[in-house]
């Protein structure tokens, strides 16, 4: 299944991470389902940001995701898969072990998700790579392997909307990472949402 | 940018008050810090009396960590100036090398001065940072307990070892760390909050609820973690009376419908969040 990251979600991933460069963070990536049924492909339209804090803690993680199922099954969507920026700067780019935890939960609750089609490579682990960051080459794919480990995807399979680059580079030059509301932000000031709409609606993001 | 305008007029005290604040509540916004610490640098020192040295200090950090060298050299200058032999700007002097990622020679101005004062605590400090961010966890785990044997009232160092611990998945230990800062610090509803956040993902579900509910009674209900800690945490199926999670679902759907009927988004359907009470029952996981 080939993936298509849209303008959006790339945004979104990138600008979670531009407002916490000394942190650690995680969120999930959101597709749409009506494209794998037509195309069969899996095509990433959001990127919801999770957490900055104790990345590490089932809690709040259990309560994220109760809330992005019910936000999906409500609009047709999926949780497709997950995206974790380390905190400094490791020598290799690997899936963290709470990370491919959470990516098995996602790879097994797709396979009752998606009635007809097989769990197998649907999902996928998103790792960035700290010292690419703004550009696509820094979201790097990894999916489920027979032996039951993440194995990094083939470039070839990932395609990133026209204009991603540009469109994240003006976003940044306007401070809009000040703006983006993780799940953190959200316990914190529940009037702060998590879908981030304010930025879904900026007229940028209608360049792509 | 409005703020950076106003400084012409007296907006100063503004930007002087917001990095007090900022100082008093540890705040990391960096580029904030040097926007508003600039010019009051450059243009406003004269009115910031001794305050000046502090706000130097914060501002050469945060120029440090966003990497504009040169605002960070006027302020290391200034401080140099004023405080010629000063052990802290020695200290403050050596952050620019770690910012540059030349740790090892950070690492050697350190011991130095951890050699003419061996009881200063910031020097410790900075050693243990240097191993976490060359990716030695192991080591900076050792050295931040062997710190705390000796400062064991550092609530930050605490705090800091948990969150090391957490990254390890060593949820035990991080245990631990909490139940020390909740020995001297009993009424602090975060505190009970994280605690309880460590025993649920360990699988204590019974310790995670109380400790969850203490939080939701000691934050006067404000607490939203700890309010669906508790929910989750009481949400159990084999119990026959989950009575705490009926009475937090209440109170978190109240909550929400206050802030969405007032911005409105209550009317779009892609943006509702379904209330808790309605939320298909969590499995056991």
């Amino acid at each position: 299944h080939p993936v298509e990251v849209s303008c959006k979600a790339f945004t979104k991933l990138q600008l979670h991470a531009a407002k916490y460069p000394h942190c650690a963070i995680n969120g999930l990536l959101v597709a749409c389902k009506q494209t794998l049924k037509e195309s069969k492909a899996i095509e990433i339209v959001d990127a919801i940001p999770l957490f900055h804090q104790c990345i590490e803690l089932t809690p709040m993680l259990e309560i994220a995701l109760t809330h992005v199922d019910a936000h999906c099954h409500a609009n047709d969507l999926f949780v497709a898969g997950y995206y974790e920026a380390p905190q400094h700067l490791p020598s290799s780019i690997e899936p963290s072990i709470f990370g491919s935890k959470i990516a098995d939960k996602i790879h097994g609750n797709l396979e009752s998700v998606l009635s007809g089609e097989k769990g197998k490579s649907l999902a996928h682990l998103v790792v960035i790579d700290n010292k690419r960051i703004t550009k696509t080459d820094s979201v790097n794919f990894f999916e489920k392997a027979n032996e039951g480990k993440w194995k990094r995807c083939s470039q070839k399979d990932i395609t990133f909307q026209e204009n991603c680059e540009p469109v994240l580079m003006h976003l940044l030059n306007r401070k809009v990472a000040r703006d983006i509301v993780d799940f953190d932000n959200h316990l914190d000031d529940i009037s702060a949402h998590w879908l981030n709409h304010a930025v879904n609606q900026d007229k940028m993001l209608h360049f792509c | 940018f409005f703020l950076l305008l106003n400084l012409m007029e007296g907006g100063w005290v503004e930007a002087r008050d917001t990095l007090r604040e900022w100082r008093d509540t540890s705040v990391r916004d960096s580029e904030r810090i040097s926007d508003l610490g600039e010019p009051l640098i450059l243009d406003h020192s004269s009115k910031l009396g001794d305050e000046l040295w502090l706000v130097c200090e914060q501002v050469y950090i945060a120029a440090l960590d966003i990497g504009n060298y040169d605002l960070a050299n006027v302020c290391i200058e200034k401080l140099s100036d004023r405080f010629p032999k000063s052990f802290r700007v020695q200290k403050l002097r050596a952050m620019e090398l770690e910012a540059k990622g030349q740790f090892d020679e950070a690492m050697e101005v350190y011991k130095e001065l951890e050699k003419e004062d061996p009881t200063n605590a910031a020097i410790r400090k900075r050693k243990i940072v240097i191993l976490k961010a060359k990716g030695s966890y192991g080591d900076a785990i050792k050295s931040l307990v062997l710190y705390l044997q000796t400062f064991m009232a550092d609530h930050d160092a605490w705090l800091e070892l948990a969150e090391l611990y957490i990254k390890y998945n060593d949820y035990d230990k991080a245990a631990f760390c909490m139940e020390e800062l909740l020995l001297s610090n009993p009424f602090n509803h975060l505190y009970h909050q994280r605690y309880a956040e460590i025993k649920y993902t360990q699988g204590s579900r019974d310790v995670a609820r109380q400790y969850f509910a203490q939080a939701v009674k000691l934050s006067s209900n404000t607490n939203m973690r700890a309010l669906y800690g508790l929910f989750l945490a009481d949400g159990d199926d084999k119990k026959k009376d989950n009575q705490y999670a009926a009475w937090t679902a209440k109170i978190i759907s109240a909550k929400y419908k206050d802030v969405w009927s007032e911005d409105g988004f209550e009317s779009s359907p892609a943006s509702k969040i379904t209330p808790v009470a309605d939320l298909p029952q969590l499995t056991a996981s």
